[in-house]
């Protein structure tokens, strides 16, 4: 297995996945602190990132099991955050036609949403450059993901409770929302989600998070058409 | 189920939603109104996720103005220069600085 890269583009690819990994950092110490509060065993919590891979669906997990939750609704929660995926993967597929079976595997690891940001953009490079330059970006983003949210573990403990530190984590939430939102449909789904999960939040074991879920890709769609 | 196999599973299922198209699906083309649909999922979740953990078990918000004022702050800062950084460490300033007026 012959990793034929070439050298000039991976180093382009870890300039460039650099700083906007910088951005993340609090968002990675975050989820270190979020499975010291969750209360699972501090090696499983963090077994999140080099698993799971995708600090939404990280913090969805983590916080779903401290609560408590039933595990097929964890399971599901984490699942229906991390559908977005496979817009990113069907995108992805012409491109990764021209790849190397090895590579077909062991890249879509690495295909978060920074990922897909920083290389879609390249899908019309030589293949070996193309290679090359996700390497370097996804080589940044796993090491310094799993290093960060390690280095959240352990300082997490360390800050003051009267911090309130924890409510970080609802606003990397609604920061993440934000970020998503680029057009009125999507302000439109996410708006009927809100309310669809606030008027079912009776249901046991946050069933309301997926009617909810639902409620907002519905009229999403809803919205979509209308504007058409 | 442990809290270990929980997370296994929505490790594999992600590697799934990541790999499907690009190692098994390459040449079937998936119908528009999925595509479309698969871009409403990380606002609809994300909103619903956002109630769930403000809202207590009674039914009642547990937002106060902390709280609120962080939201608008973070909220803010995305939204104008898409930096994670600047909207963490402004969304916690706001919470920090209306808890202790208020």
């Amino acid at each position: 297995m012959a990793l034929n890269l070439n050298g000039t583009l991976v180093r382009r690819g870890l300039a460039d996945a650099l700083p906007l990994f910088v951005t993340v950092i609090p968002f990675a110490l975050i989820i270190g602190l979020a499975v010291v509060e969750s209360g699972i065993n501090p090696l499983v919590g963090w077994s999140t990132s080099p698993l799971i891979f995708g600090g939404a669906a990280q913090l969805v997990v983590l916080s779903l099991i401290g609560s408590g939750t039933a595990a097929l609704a964890v399971v599901s929660a984490g699942l229906v955050i991390q559908a977005r995926h496979l817009l990113y993967s069907a995108a992805m597929a012409p491109v990764f036609q021209k790849q190397p079976r090895w590579f077909r595997w062991l890249a879509p690891y690495a295909l978060i949403d920074q990922m897909f940001a920083l290389t879609v953009v390249r899908s019309a490079d030589d293949p070996v450059d193309f290679r090359s330059y996700y390497v370097g970006s996804a080589l940044v983003y796993i090491t310094g993901w799993n290093l960060t949210t390690a280095a959240g573990l352990l300082i997490g403990p360390k800050i003051p409770v009267g911090w309130e530190l924890g409510f970080a984590v609802p606003l990397m939430f609604v920061v993440l929302l934000i970020l998503g939102i680029d057009r009125w449909p999507k302000l439109v789904a996410a708006l009927a989600a809100a309310a669809a999960t606030y008027l079912t939040a009776g249901l046991p074991n946050r069933t309301s998070l997926l009617v909810g879920g639902a409620v907002g890709v519905l009229a999403g769609l809803l919205a979509y058409r209308a504007s058409q | 189920m442990s809290a270990f196999l929980i997370i296994l599973a929505v490790g594999i299922g992600t590697y799934v939603t990541r790999s499907i198209f690009i190692v098994a699906l390459a040449n079937r083309r998936i119908p528009p109104l999925v595509m479309k649909a698969l871009e409403f999922v990380a606002p609809a979740v994300l909103a619903a996720l956002v109630v769930s953990l403000v809202l207590r078990p009674d039914g009642s918000f547990d937002v106060g103005a902390p709280e609120l004022a962080g939201f608008v702050a973070g909220g803010a800062a995305i939204y104008v220069k898409r930096n994670f950084l600047l909207a963490a460490i402004l969304g916690m300033s706001a919470f920090w600085i209306v808890r202790a007026i208020v």
